[in-house]
């Protein structure tokens, strides 16, 4: 069992996993987004590769609407 | 043509992509202005709000994207910001902007110099907003950016062109395009800031906040291109009566 | 873009077309704008703002007291030698011109520098012919600390440095270069410079580029009136400015604009200006751009330079020497690189200066922080 932090929240789960299936865990759409993992921005080529430890905490940024 | 960095522009409208009542209506009032180039913003996701996603028709519509940095209060989280739109839109665009000021938006200066220089070197085409201050503008220039991008009036007040004379003088000094940006509130202050010989303007709550935004975006579009027209033409200026005082060329005769 | 491949787009035919194709409706409507380009430039130029003179003069003379005062700031050329390594067809210190070459030694510059400093003047800009190896680098940075140390502004017209020479004579207190293109027409440009190290027209265009890159006060530029056709010249020079202007913002520029006179060699200038011309070319660089300084040297003649103090110029030479060791010593008068026209002493043009209603500058500024 580990823990992970997803924006903010905390999510218990029972498998190790990688960036790519936590984005799929949580639904997320994947263009247009970037993640943060431990304040460190990890490229799209590096999420399935990126194996989450316990207490990580992952950050997703989209592009949304500005001026 | 417009060409700033690498790409070129059939039109010198620049829009944002902010403050629509629907991601519709945006999607259509930008088609109805005819931009090559659109702002966006970076935000953290929330686990529970699902965002409309803005980013499909856009992408549908073949537009530019230019991610900016809004939100950043330092050079340190514009940077941050940077790279995140980088590695979240795939464009190496970038509009730089920094307020530490939550209630007026009003850029900071050094920051921005500071943070232009760190992503000039990081491969960034930076249009960096900043306040109608030749200087700066200037600096900003030689530190590498591919335009600037003065404001007009603080910004989402449209207000028009309160910083006029300055905005003269970094049009007549830059060596990069000067897009206009911020507190354009009319067509009519769109026609004139490209009378007066900016290279594009920048128009988002004018837009997005009229009544018929679709139909305000053209007008926004019908002005831009009179008001380059007009710049190219020539403008006469009012005419000037010389004031009557001792000739200074009659010298010329005695010789 | 360097200014080089700027001039490379222009079609000199079409500027030449351009300018004397101009109406009195695009003169009345240079007149009538604020902010003027290099089109309106073209048209200040043409003949047909022949008929605006007056108009151009006074509104010239508005936008110098405005942004001058009623000023004019003085100076006074030190011929530090006429050895030269160039043919140039129009000057007098052409290699081939059988006159007496001399360069000052460290004894004969202190006199020099004496008899200057007794004239009144604290602002002196030093004239050499371009002799590379008798008078380069080496040369100036022995010269430069010693003059620096008595005159609180020192400008060079000298042969064309490389950016890191000009750093360095920087840092040695040189505060202004001029460098003059002589004409911008590629062509008549070789014709006029058959042989040395001048002939490098791009090495001298680009020179102003140099001086920007190293981070000079002041730079001037302009061209050899009569050289080519004067338009077409003047057109590029206020191009060049323009250019300069933009690339170089902390910079200052200040602009020349000498008539060839005769001198030994004969040679014949291939368009003769007028003075209405020459009044015409200074209301219009002055109406192009309010910022240039413009200079006027003793070239001309006493009656033209009384009457030009109000039209925009911004900076005379007066008592003017052209011969290397000519202010100690006034004996000798055949090494001339021109003919001077205005002979009066300083004080006696101070006095018409004052005449007019404006105030001699002769120290321009200290350098505080320098």
């Amino acid at each position: 069992m580990i823990n992970i932090e997803f924006n903010g929240q905390i999510q218990s789960h029972g498998t190790p996993l990688n960036i790519e299936q936590l984005l799929a865990f949580h639904q997320q759409a994947l263009e247009g987004i970037a993640v943060v993992l431990n304040g460190n921005i990890v490229t799209r080529s590096e999420w399935a590769n990126t194996l989450l430890n316990d207490h990580a905490k992952v950050r997703v940024f989209r592009a949304i609407a500005g001026g | 043509m417009l060409k700033i960095a690498d790409k070129s522009f059939t039109s010198r409208l620049f829009t944002g992509t902010g403050k629509f009542a629907t991601p519709e209506l945006m999607s259509q009032s930008i088609q109805a202005s005819g931009s090559q180039l659109v702002t966006m913003a970076m935000k953290r996701v929330d686990a529970q709000d699902q965002q409309d996603d803005i980013l499909a028709p856009l992408i549908k519509a073949g537009v530019n994207l230019l991610p900016n940095t809004s939100g950043a209060r330092n050079a340190e989280e514009a940077i941050f910001a940077a790279n995140l739109a980088r590695e979240a839109l795939g464009t190496n665009w970038l509009k730089l902007e920094i307020h530490p000021d939550p209630k007026y938006l009003m850029p900071d200066p050094i920051e921005t110099l500071a943070a232009a220089e760190k992503l000039v070197e990081q491969g960034f085409v930076v249009l960096p907003y900043v306040h109608a201050d030749p200087v700066l503008c200037k600096r900003l220039e030689d530190a590498g950016c591919a335009a600037v991008m003065p404001l007009g009036a603080p910004i989402g007040t449209n207000k028009g062109l309160r910083s006029r004379d300055f905005l003269e003088i970094i049009i007549e000094q830059a060596n990069v395009p000067v897009v206009v940006d911020a507190g354009i509130g009319a067509p009519s202050d769109a026609a004139l800031a490209m009378e007066l010989g900016a290279d594009a303007v920048l128009v988002n709550t004018a837009m997005a906040v009229a009544k018929d935004p679709v139909a305000m975006a053209k007008a926004f579009a019908q002005a831009v291109e009179a008001g380059r027209s007009a710049y190219l033409a020539g403008l006469g200026a009012e005419l000037r009566h010389a004031e009557a005082s001792s000739p200074l060329t009659a010298f010329l005769d005695t010789l | 873009m360097s200014f080089a491949e700027q001039l490379a787009q222009y079609d000199s035919a079409a500027v030449h077309l351009n300018i004397n194709s101009k109406t009195v409706a695009d003169v009345e409507r240079a007149l009538a704008k604020d902010k003027l380009d290099l089109d309106d430039f073209q048209a200040l130029i043409s003949p047909a703002a022949e008929g605006y003179l007056e108009q151009m003069a006074q509104r010239s003379m508005r936008l110098t007291q405005q942004r001058f005062g009623k000023t004019q700031q003085f100076y006074i050329p030190l011929y530090l030698s006429n050895m030269c390594s160039n043919v140039c067809d129009y000057c007098g210190f052409s290699m081939g011109n059988k006159i007496r070459r001399v360069t000052l030694d460290m004894v004969e510059l202190d006199s020099e520098l004496d008899a200057i400093k007794q004239l009144g003047f604290d602002h002196i800009l030093l004239v050499t012919g371009e002799s590379e190896r008798k008078v380069g680098m080496e040369y100036f940075r022995q010269v430069l600390p010693k003059i620096k140390a008595r005159f609180s502004h020192v400008s060079m017209e000298v042969q064309p440095l490389d950016e890191a020479d000009y750093a360095e004579l920087i840092s040695l207190g040189l505060d202004a270069v001029m460098v003059y293109q002589e004409t911008y027409n590629r062509r008549r440009y070789a014709e006029v410079h058959p042989k040395g190290k001048k002939r490098d027209f791009d090495y001298r265009l680009a020179t102003p580029e140099r001086l920007g890159d190293a981070g000079i006060r002041k730079m001037g530029i302009g061209a050899l009136i009569g050289l080519d056709e004067w338009r077409s010249d003047c057109f590029y020079v206020a191009a060049h400015l323009q250019y300069l202007e933009r690339k170089y913002w902390k910079s200052k520029f200040s602009i020349s604009f000498p008539r060839l006179r005769p001198c030994e060699g004969g040679f014949q200038p291939k368009s003769v200006m007028s003075d209405k011309q020459l009044v015409q070319l200074i209301c219009a660089y002055r109406l192009f751009n309010p910022d240039v300084e413009l200079s006027l040297s003793t070239r001309e003649s006493e009656h033209f330079r009384n009457h030009a103090i109000p039209l925009g110029i911004t900076s005379m030479s007066a008592f003017s020497s052209t011969q290397p060791g000519g202010y100690a010593d006034t004996s000798e008068k055949a090494l001339e690189q021109f003919e001077i026209s205005d002979e009066r002493r300083p004080e006696v043009v101070a006095d018409a200066v004052k005449q007019a209603g404006y105030q001699v500058v002769w120290k321009d500024w200290d350098r505080v922080l320098g």
